[in-house]
């Protein structure tokens, strides 16, 4: 009873996103999520002026092949010679690109079939999405994504799709449910009393309000993105060689396992560190938008 | 002396804080009440005023964290539950102290059959094996009006004042020597509170138990109570026998309470609420409680902390103002 | 209760029809042209079209399809165009494999994130806690195939405790099967704290204290109890990717399961090998989710009733809080 006042007193004249944000910025692992993911971004936006593509992230110096980590290359050198350190820079755009991309294809199917299938409950429209979700999400994820690469070739684009598609039935599933619950609400009874449309209610009145755990799965979604994309990869499913995907410069170092570990070692954590970025933020937005959720 | 003997619950001095990130909250402070063996007392008061917290100190049930016993002693058959171990304490609840509480909705575990959550009781406390203890439990289920062969359904079977049928049957399985009945019929329907009412003082008479009965109802308090403790903002503001508190009521706040109960005698007369809300808990103000919505208040009540003003027998209020031999509140005394 | 099994069954059918067509039109559209793949480059023309003649390959992929289907409705998952063997051997002699890798990897995760999120949950705040979450939090960010070099690096390479990969008995399950484990149990120990922190502020365990229960019995006996739905529903999700291969940790170990099965022979355009291996991996996945679904009403009485005929709706959404 107490806690409730001091809750309601301490919050009651914030907006509501300034409220989240208000409760994300004491979430030390979110900020520091933010500040990695702030990074990781940086470095993938200006990779080219940091590091020069064709001779220091695909160009071979075979002389200076498997070196370990020193001063000249503080990451050590690959099996063709060149910089891990470079390679693993340059490389940030392909997770991250990958990551946000194939996300952002799941979304947008995924919300717009979700709301359609949450709003138009017990009808075809419903069963049709609905059936469909279940067939698509009847074969593991990543099974799915790896006949849809291998079907497509491939390639950066081909991964992006194939990832965005299987993580279309998180969405739809998650958006219906959100979707279920707001339709019951009364102001939605009411907007439809004063003859507003469906689409309009559905978009305007609707969507808005599904947003706190669309907004949680998409951060953690994109992280398990970085994942599946840099499993493919490493599959050899992903990123052609030579870019310098982190997966596929995993997979190389995976016949260098004897003697060379840092080539496994340093893309792996830059893999690592990127999803637990995703992760924390995705938690901390977790626990700010329902902080009911929270103990 | 002889009366002594008879004290089964003595509280003495018991303070109790919950203590939340950056306040506390001062749930119950400094009460004192002893409770006779075979005999009821009411505790009266809103919501927040200390009276679950109060009986969950008894049973030493106060969550912790935040709840934290900051002093005082709770002296049962002239023993202190506050330092009993973990396991001592498992052998006096349910066996010695048993607890009824508010919501029979929510308070049996949804996964086992009512037999079961009977018969576990029987199993700790009186060493029956399985079968023996559930045979019992139907035994129990019968005695609260409810036929045995039920025993293997599970609490959603249950209506609400079912389900709290089965909580008293759970609460007298092991003939406890005091049960602690939290607003027992709050959550219940009208009707079937009075059916339940009946039941538990048919049955305390049956076993002889004590009771402490927590509501904010004064209809419920005048038809079970022996005596009355009326709780505000964590104290005991006043106490005293039945008679004494109805007839002859001495603290403002407790005439407050009878002023707003609607006088079935004069219709037409209008309800006399008390004005104001119970101070926030975690800002207590450094005298009396009450003052700010005291119709009686002198500057001097707002500093000063009231002492216990005793009336004779057991009948004694915290209020500054009767310091002043001549002072009297409106209120006039209601023959029972 | 015999009606809900059946019709779960029988609902089971769309799903693999649909299923199967998605695979195969998928597979079967992919460029490379599996023709001259089999036949080498020194074929004749009539070979060329003996072997399309045989396939379906001189007709639309509709009536490939529906060759495929048909002797699925007599129990035959195909042959495979590599290696002629049917698709049935073949997965069957791969499943036994992952499926010890599969139940390995759940042990290792039930037998620790269980005990540990129930500690989370009960010191909630605590040190330990806090622990337990920001590893838990490491184990989920940890790509699978990463933490399977780092083992093999570590108790294989330099310390040679375990097999760096293949099949030879139970000392090679242990590093695979952590290998999935742990991303399983960082899951698993977050949804059982947050599934016991729901449950330990409910009312019936007040009364359970009240009546005498020790400490211990609340929390392991009438707290978990109710807890447990989330955590089965997460047992079943990870038992069934486990069924349909753990290629990625297969594929680093070297480990001869369904998983390998499927990526070697997407490879080579295998229709009938891949849409037959997922076929069977939707089967037993419908099956593992029904089990879970009956066990639902084992745990919470409350189900039990209404699988009688409403059951359904009523599981779905228990599903979906649990999710």
């Amino acid at each position: 009873m107490a806690r409730q006042k001091l809750v309601s007193r301490q919050y009651m004249k914030r907006s509501r996103s300034g409220e989240v944000w208000h409760r994300l910025k004491k979430n030390k692992g979110a900020m520091a999520g933010l500040v990695i993911i702030a990074l990781l971004a940086l470095v993938a936006i200006f990779a080219d002026v940091l590091v020069d593509y064709d001779t220091q992230v695909i160009g071979m110096t075979l002389k200076d092949r498997l070196q370990a980590p020193s001063k000249q290359h503080i990451m050590g050198t690959d099996d063709l010679g060149r910089d891990i350190f470079a390679r693993l820079l340059y490389g940030s755009r392909f997770s991250l690109s990958v990551g946000v991309v194939a996300v952002a294809i799941a979304v947008v199917v995924g919300v717009i079939l979700g709301a359609f299938a949450g709003y138009y409950t017990g009808g075809i429209v419903e069963d049709i999405i609905m059936r469909f979700t279940d067939i698509f999400a009847a074969v593991p994820n990543m099974l799915m994504a790896i006949v849809i690469v291998a079907a497509l070739g491939a390639n950066t684009l081909n991964l992006m799709i194939s990832v965005g598609v299987t993580s279309i039935p998180q969405f739809v599933r998650t958006t219906r449910a959100a979707v279920l619950t707001v339709t019951g609400q009364e102001y939605i009874e009411s907007a439809r009393a004063i003859g507003e449309s469906e689409t309009k209610i559905i978009f305007k009145h609707i969507l808005p309000n599904c947003l706190s755990p669309i907004i949680v799965r998409v951060t953690l979604r994109v992280s398990s993105a970085i994942i599946s994309a840099s499993s493919l990869s490493f599959l050899g499913l992903g990123v052609p060689a030579p870019a310098p995907e982190w997966g596929s410069m995993l997979s190389t170092g995976r016949a260098y396992l004897r003697g060379y570990s840092y080539m496994t070692l340093f893309p792996g954590l830059a893999i690592m560190i990127t999803v637990l970025a995703f992760n924390m933020v995705g938690d901390g937005l977790r626990d700010a938008l329902d902080p009911k959720l929270k103990k | 002396m002889d009366k002594e003997k008879n004290i089964l619950l003595d509280i003495d001095h018991l303070t109790v804080n919950y203590e939340l990130e950056d306040e506390t909250v001062e749930a119950v402070r400094d009460v004192s009440f002893k409770v006779e063996k075979g005999k009821t007392l009411g505790l009266v008061g809103e919501t927040g005023a200390g009276k679950t917290t109060t009986a969950l100190a008894i049973l030493n049930l106060i969550p912790d964290p935040p709840g934290v016993i900051k002093g005082g002693k709770i002296m049962l058959d002239g023993e202190n539950v506050l330092e009993k171990s973990m396991k001592e304490m498992t052998h006096i609840r349910g066996k010695e102290v048993s607890m009824i509480f508010q919501d029979p909705m929510t308070s049996l575990n949804p996964v086992f059959t009512v037999g079961d959550q009977i018969a576990e009781a029987l199993m700790i406390h009186e060493n029956l094996d399985k079968g023996a203890a559930f045979k019992k439990a139907q035994e129990m289920l019968e005695i609260v009006g409810i036929p045995g062969e039920r025993a293997h359904e599970y609490p959603h079977q249950f209506s609400g004042g079912m389900k709290q049928r089965v909580v008293i049957a759970i609460a007298l399985a092991c003939n406890p020597q005091l049960l602690i009945a939290d607003e027992p019929t709050t959550a219940l329907d009208v009707t079937i509170q009075a059916q339940v009412l009946d039941l538990m003082k048919e049955l305390k008479k049956k076993y002889g138990m004590a009771m402490i009965l927590i509501t904010h109802d004064l209809g419920i308090i005048a038809e079970t109570c022996d005596d009355v403790a009326v709780m505000y903002a964590g104290q005991i503001i006043e106490r005293g026998s039945l008679e004494e508190i109805f007839n002859t009521a001495r603290h403002p706040y407790t005439e407050g309470l009878f002023n707003s109960l609607p006088n079935i005698a004069d219709r037409k007369e209008r309800l006399k609420p008390i004005p104001g809300l119970m101070p926030d808990p975690t800002k207590l103000p450094k005298g009396c409680a009450f003052a700010p919505r005291c119709p009686y208040a002198k500057d001097s009540c707002i500093d000063k902390m009231p002492e216990e003003i005793h009336f004779g027998g057991t009948h004694y209020c915290r209020c500054s103002r009767y310091e002043d031999p001549g002072f009297r509140i409106e209120r006039e005394d209601i023959q029972l | 209760m015999h009606r809900y099994v059946i019709k779960r069954i029988l609902l089971l059918i769309p799903v693999i029809i649909g299923v199967s067509f998605m695979i195969y039109f998928i597979m079967d559209l992919a460029p490379g042209d599996i023709i001259t793949q089999l036949v080498g480059e020194d074929a004749t023309e009539e070979q060329i079209k003996a072997l399309e003649h045989e396939y379906g390959y001189d007709r639309s992929v509709f009536y490939r399809y529906g060759k495929y289907m048909l002797g699925l409705l007599h129990g035959d998952l195909g042959t495979s165009y590599i290696t002629k063997k049917p698709v049935w051997d073949m997965y069957i002699s791969r499943l036994p494999k992952t499926f010890w890798l599969a139940v390995g990897a759940s042990v290792v995760a039930i037998g620790l994130s269980i005990p540990l999120g129930i500690v989370s949950a009960v010191k909630s705040g605590s040190l330990v806690d806090n622990s337990c979450m920001v590893l838990a939090l490491l184990g989920l960010s940890m790509p699978n195939f990463w933490l399977g070099l780092l083992l093999i690096i570590e108790f294989s390479l330099n310390l040679g405790w375990f097999p760096s990969g293949g099949f030879r008995g139970f000392s090679s399950v242990i590093l695979p099967a952590i290998t999935i484990g742990t991303g399983h149990m960082a899951v698993m120990t977050r949804t059982t704290r947050s599934s016991m922190i729901d449950v330990i502020r409910q009312d019936y365990l007040r009364t359970a204290r009240a009546k005498g229960v020790s400490e211990n019995k609340v929390i392991t006996k009438h707290a978990f109890r109710n807890a447990f739905i989330p955590i089965l529903t997460i047992i079943g999700g990870q038992l069934c990717a486990g069924i349909g291969g753990a290629v990625i940790t297969e594929t680093v170990f070297s480990w001869p399961g369904v998983g390998r099965l499927i990526i070697d022979y997407v490879h080579q355009r295998d229709v009938p090998v891949v849409t037959g291996a997922i076929i069977m991996t939707t089967i037993i996945t419908g099956v593992i989710h029904l089990a879970v679904d009956l066990l639902y009403a084992v745990v919470d009485p409350r189900i039990k009733g209404k699988y009688s005929r409403k059951g359904v709706k009523r599981v779905k959404k228990v599903r979906k809080e649990a999710a």
